[in-house]
Order: C-alpha cells, then structure tokens, then sequence
C-alpha cells in the first residue's frame, strides 16, 4: 500500500527524517508512534506529497506517488481545522469536491455520515455552533466522506469524550472491514495496542521499532511484571532487582532483573497480593525506554538503596 | 488528470467566490449604483414631468426705490418666455413681484422679522433687499443685494434676480455716465465659449458634426473608472488575504493540502478574487452604460473604453491578487498580512493619485511613460484611453503585453511563495526573506 525506500527529509541543518523504510501493508491497521519531534508529521505529509523528501522515493498503492493518489487518501491532521463561519454541510460538500467528488455525490455522502454519527439536525449550522467534540468527528466526516483506499490519522482520538472516541473507533474499524488500510499516529500507546495490527516506532528521524505488537514485545522478552496488593500497599523500594515502577490503575507495573520467584516472595511479605503476572513490557514502556533512556546503572538503582 | 486538477480549482474558486458575493456587505455594495441609478431613471419617469409649477412670490424690498420697475418688467418678459411657457404648456414656475411698498420702510429689523414670518406662513415663496447704495459705482455701506427663503435648494428665482438686477444696474450706470447702453451692449456682446471633439469624415467623405464637449464628463469618467478598478481590487482581497490567513491560523490549509497542490489552491482562490472583482465592476459599469444609454450621453466614453477597462482590470486582479495571497500564505496572523497588504496598496494609490496629472496631460511624456510600466499602467493607461482622442493604438499594445508579462511573473514568484508560506509557521518573515523564498530551491 505504502512503500518508503531510504527518505530523508532535511529542514535547513535539522534532519528530520533520515533514511527511512517502511512499508504499510494493505488493509492493515498501522500504527505510526513516536515522541514529539521525531519525525512523524514529516513522514505523514510526505506520503501526502504536501512536502517533497529530499532523497528516497515513496511509492503509493504499488505506483510512484503523485499527487493524484490523494483523491484515494483521507487524511486527518493532528491539528484540526475547518471553516468556522461555514456550515457544516457546504462544508463537507467542499472537502468531498475538493477529492474529486461532484457535487451531488459530495452532498449525498455527506448527509448519510451525518446522520450515521447522529448530527443531521446540525447540517445547516455554522461550524462555530457547535461543541468541540462535534467539530472533531465533522473533521472525521470529511477525511472519510470520498471512501478513501487509505486513512492517514494523526491523533484521530485526542479531544473526544469516551462516547465519541468510541464512535470513531468503531466507525474505522468498519471502514477497514471494507478493505481500508488505517494508518495512524498517536501517543496513546493504550489504543495503539487494542487497535493495531503492525506499529513502527520513529525517534528522531530513524526507525527503531517495526513489526506486530508481538514481535515488538518479543524483542524486549519478559522482563515485566504486574502486580496488585488487596489493601493498595506501595512496593516502591520494598523489591529488590524491579525499577520503573508505574501505577496503571488496575494494576503496578515494573520491570525486574533476577528471578520472579524471589520477587513474589518478597512481595508477598509485604503484603496480600491479588494479581501477580510476568509478562511482555507494555508499548507504553516500550516507548519511554526509547525515547527516554537511561543509563545502564540506573536500572536496579532505587532498589539497590533500599 | 486535467479535467480533475481544474474540478478542484474550480472547487476552490465557487466555493471562495460564493463565500464574499453572499455577504451582505457585497450585495449592498452591489446595490448602491442600482439604487442610485435605478432610483434616477424611475424618479425621471414618474417624475419627469411632475415639475413644480407653483407660482413663487418674491417680495422686494427696494432701498433704491428705481429698480422695482425695471425688474417687474423683466419678470413679465422671463413669464412669456420658454422657461415658463413651452408650445402653451407651462414647464416652469411664474415668478409673482411684489414691492414691499412705497411707503416710508421700517427699520431692517423688523423689516426681516416680519418677512420672514410671511415667508414661514407660506404668504410668499422669498424676499429680496437692494441696499440704498446698490446702484453707486463707488458702492458704500449699503451697496447689497440680500435675498432670504426657507427653499435652499431652488435656484432659479434668485439666479434670475440676481441676472435681472445686475442688467438693470449696468443699465443705469451706463446711461448716467453717459452712454447709449443698447450701444453698448451691442459692442460687448459675443456668446460663450463652446467646446467640440474633432470633426471627422465618415466612409462616404461626409462630415461627422463634432461633439461638444462636457468638461465635468471628460473629468469624471477616466478617473470613475480608475477609481473602479481600485475598489474592484480592493473588494477582492477578502478572498486572496483574510481567507488565507483564516486557513492557515485554524490549520485548515494541511488538509487542503492533502487534496490539492499549493498552485491549484493558489489558482482557485485568484480565479475567486478575479471573478468577485469582475462581478463588482460589471454591475457598475452595466449601471454606468445604461445611464449614459437612458440620458443619451454615450458620446462621453469613447468607444471600445469598456473593453479596455475589463482586460486591464482583469490584469490587475490577476497581478495584485496573487501579490495579497503570496504574501499573506507567509504571515502569521491577520494584522501582519495587513501590514504587507498596506505597502501593496501602495502601489495601488500611486497611479490613482497620478490621475490629476494624467488627466490633464494625458498624452504628455510623464503619462505616457507612467503608462507603460506596469503595474501602474493597469490605471494610467485606463485613464488615457478613457480620454479622447486616446493614446496611439502601439502604446495600448504593448502596455498589454507589459502587463501579461508582469502578471505572468508576479504569479509564478507568489506561487512560489504560497508553496512555502502556506506551511510555513513560527515568525513572519521580512521582505528580504519574501525575495530569498522566491529564489529558493527545492
């Protein structure tokens, strides 16, 4: 579906992309992760030819890419924007027509995604009128509204209340049920893992993770641990051999050197446990690890103290 | 391929175009010469020949006490005449005289209370007071002719006391000095001067009577339409400045850009700008055309000036308009674009107020210079066809191809500019860094 073969992309000295591959299989769900300033953004509007690589070359649905491929390609910038003063449907009309689209078909698709995501009692109303999350899943509308081959979203959730995330989310699984390739970028590594299929990692400009969420976690083995105490007792310093200790909630969640079963025991001295799990680092993890290293020496570091 | 790249264009273009021509302040922009025009042609038809016949009664109050007769006398003449009275039916008010008396007068005072009160009540129309010394060569203190209403606007009774008293006074002074006045008179009198075109010959070796010419038209009608093209460019801005910094503040232009390139976005939105411009000088100058066809002064445009006024408009849509995009895509807000289009307006005035000049010397070397470079000839050289004879055919030629090829490039140099401006975020550049993005590879 995408093909990138040794892009780079240079800002004055800034090297913002630098030799990049990658490759998007079709109808997959693609994660595209990375830390602000890695490179990302850049990648995406490359792919979308609104910016030019210096080097490389990027090949869309099997053809060297033209601007023409865009017509097939829906794309929802992190940054949102749409016409305040103009209303919703003229609106959508304008992006369909803008894809290629007439008029009438523009129109027609409009309102039935209107009404699919239940705001055709808004059609005729300025944009400024309406809250914020309506706004974003209108944006949704018009990335989607000329069925596009591909979707490239960046941030598609930030912004929505669990209703309408739920909407969208829902609403793109079933545009890849219908043979849509999904190709997005977030920081939520939360949805990143329920939703994708394949994930490559960027950080600054080069690519440091590419395959499954399997492969990925694979990679870095087992070297993590959940666990739960009933009465919310905090382990911190309390275990010898764990480091990066997160509350997720539900759960702790460490990494560990040694063996687990010298873990458990002492964490079941602590305290009553309830949930005890070895088991692959979460792509959050995954994340902060390369984006965030630390020295060798600091992984027993806090443990090692205490 | 094409036939989809101009779909999007032409996307871009209606939906621009429809964005500023529905706006109320457009619309009322457009009705203004429709309401001022229209409103003439339906006042002259129901009005036309509605004209006040009421008779005016003027009051004099003659301190001379020698010039009531003599005005009397030429009221009675003026009534009889065609102002009053054409093939027996009336087209003119009659003036009624009245001498105040020829009693001994009040003092001034009470004299204008009282008239005053008469003129309020509607007893007479006006009054008119000849000081004592109106008549002495020398003048004096009281060497005024006064004439006080409640109707400012109408002119033509004070007008004609004003003529009447200033024969009968040259009359009198004349026959006190001694001199025979119809002698006189028939010595100085000569008519006015009268201004015509150049004669010219038709097909058939027949002279074609010269037309007069009106001085206020020969004025108006060259800078009307410069002033045209000035407004039409400035009522595109909307399009080509506010739109496109609105895109790039609420991030519009990313996704506009996932769908069209730069050159296409840039494209569709001057068409805009050009065809609002265009629909702006059409109904002005489709009012102008009809009024002059309805009052029968076509005589005052030569021909073929319209024509000229829209390719040299059109020109200046195309070169200003793309100037406000290309450098607006590079701001980052509206008051910096502002600033940039300020120094563009510039431009703009120069040749506008160049027209007084060019106007009265419209053939001379400043003109005809000025003419030529674009992009002030756009206006000047607008204003040299608009005043007859015109300049020489070769001059108007190649102002044109000047400007297609100033156009052509100012287009392509914002087009440059768009295509980083549009994306580009952070500060507002400077000038110079405007030129080096022109230049810049890649």
């Amino acid at each position: 579906m995408i093909e990138l073969q040794e892009v780079t992309k240079r800002f004055r000295e800034h090297v913002a992309v630098d030799q990049f591959n990658l490759v998007v299989p079709e109808g997959s769900i693609f994660g595209f992760i990375g830390p602000n300033g890695s490179g990302k953004t850049t990648t995406l509007r490359m792919i979308l030819r609104i910016i030019e690589p210096d080097s490389g070359a990027i090949r869309v649905f099997g053809q060297p890419h033209n601007i023409s491929a865009n017509n097939s390609i829906g794309y929802l910038p992190e940054e949102r924007g749409l016409y305040r003063k103009m209303t919703v449907l003229r609106q959508l009309s304008y992006f369909g027509r803008l894809k290629g689209m007439n008029g009438r078909a523009a129109k027609a698709a409009a309102l039935e995604w209107l009404e699919r995501l239940d705001l055709l009692d808004w059609k005729d109303k300025k944009l400024e009128t309406l809250s914020k999350g309506m706004s974003q899943k209108i944006q949704f509308i018009a990335t989607v509204l000329a069925r596009p081959r591909l979707l490239i979203l960046d941030e598609p959730f930030s912004g929505l209340d669990p209703v309408n995330l739920e909407t969208i989310r829902q609403s793109l699984l079933e545009l890849q049920k219908d043979g849509t390739t999904l190709l997005f970028s977030t920081h939520d590594m939360h949805m990143a893992e329920q939703l994708c299929d394949h994930i490559c990692m960027i950080y600054k400009g080069n690519k440091v993770l590419d395959g499954s969420l399997n492969d990925i976690q694979n990679q870095y083995g087992q070297d993590s641990l959940r666990l739960r105490f009933r009465d919310g007792t905090d382990p911190e310093g309390r275990l010898d051999g764990v480091s990066n200790i997160r509350n997720l909630g539900r759960f702790l969640e460490m990494r560990f050197q040694g063996e687990p079963s010298q873990i458990l025991k002492q964490a079941a001295g602590i305290g009553e446990l309830d949930h005890f799990e070895i088991t692959h680092p979460s792509l959050h993890d995954i994340f902060v690890r390369i984006a965030q290293p630390e020295p060798e020496d600091a992984v027993n570091g806090g443990n090692e103290d205490a | 391929m094409e036939e989809t790249k101009m779909r999007k264009i032409l996307a871009v273009s209606t939906s621009e175009y429809r964005q500023v021509v529905l706006t109320k302040s457009f619309l009322l922009s457009l009705l203004f010469p429709l309401l001022i025009y229209g409103g003439m042609f339906v006042a002259a038809a129901i009005f036309g020949d509605k004209t006040d016949l009421r008779d005016r009664e003027l009051v004099v109050v003659d301190y001379t006490g020698t010039l009531m007769a003599g005005l009397q006398e030429a009221n009675v003449k003026r009534n009889r005449s065609d102002a009053v009275e054409r093939q027996g039916k009336q087209v003119g008010p009659k003036f009624v005289l009245q001498s105040y008396g020829d009693d001994e007068l009040p003092d001034t005072n009470a004299l204008l209370a009282e008239l005053s009160d008469r003129v309020r009540a509607g007893d007479i129309f006006a009054f008119a007071i000849i000081g004592k010394d109106y008549l002495s060569p020398e003048g004096g203190d009281d060497d005024y002719l006064h004439y006080f209403s409640d109707s400012p606007t109408f002119n033509r009774l004070p007008d004609w006391l004003s003529r009447s008293v200033r024969d009968l006074v040259e009359e009198k002074r004349f026959t006190e000095a001694g001199y025979d006045q119809r002698e006189i008179n028939l010595l100085t009198s000569h008519n006015r001067l009268e201004r015509f075109s150049l004669a010219e010959l038709d097909a058939d070796g027949n002279l074609i009577e010269p037309e007069e010419e009106n001085r206020l038209a020969a004025f108006l009608i060259p800078f009307g339409l410069v002033m045209l093209i000035f407004i039409s460019i400035q009522m595109s801005t909307p399009v080509l400045l506010n739109s496109v910094i609105e895109e790039k503040m609420q991030r519009i232009a990313e996704v506009l850009l996932s769908s069209v390139t730069p050159f296409q976005l840039l494209l569709g939105k001057l068409f805009a700008g050009v065809a609002v411009g265009l629909t702006f000088s059409f109904v002005y100058i489709l009012s102008l055309s009809l009024s002059l066809r309805y009052f029968e002064k076509v005589n005052w445009v030569p021909p073929g000036t319209f024509v000229w006024f829209f390719v040299f408009l059109l020109l200046g849509l195309l070169t200003f308009g793309s100037l406000f995009a290309g450098v607006s895509s590079a701001c980052q807000d509206l008051k910096d674009s502002q600033n940039f289009a300020g120094t563009i307006v510039l431009i703009l005035i120069v040749p506008m107020m160049l027209s007084i000049v060019t106007i009265e010397a419209p053939d001379g070397a400043f003109a005809t210079t000025i003419s030529l470079i674009p992009p002030f000839s756009v206006m000047t050289m607008m204003n040299r066809i608009a005043i007859p004879p015109g300049p020489p055919d070769w001059q108007v030629y190649l102002a044109l191809v000047l400007n297609l090829a100033f156009t052509a490039s100012v287009i392509w140099a914002s087009s440059r500019l768009f295509r980083i401006g549009i994306l580009a975020q952070g500060k507002t550049p400077t000038w110079r860094e405007l030129f080096r993005w022109i230049f810049q590879r890649g």
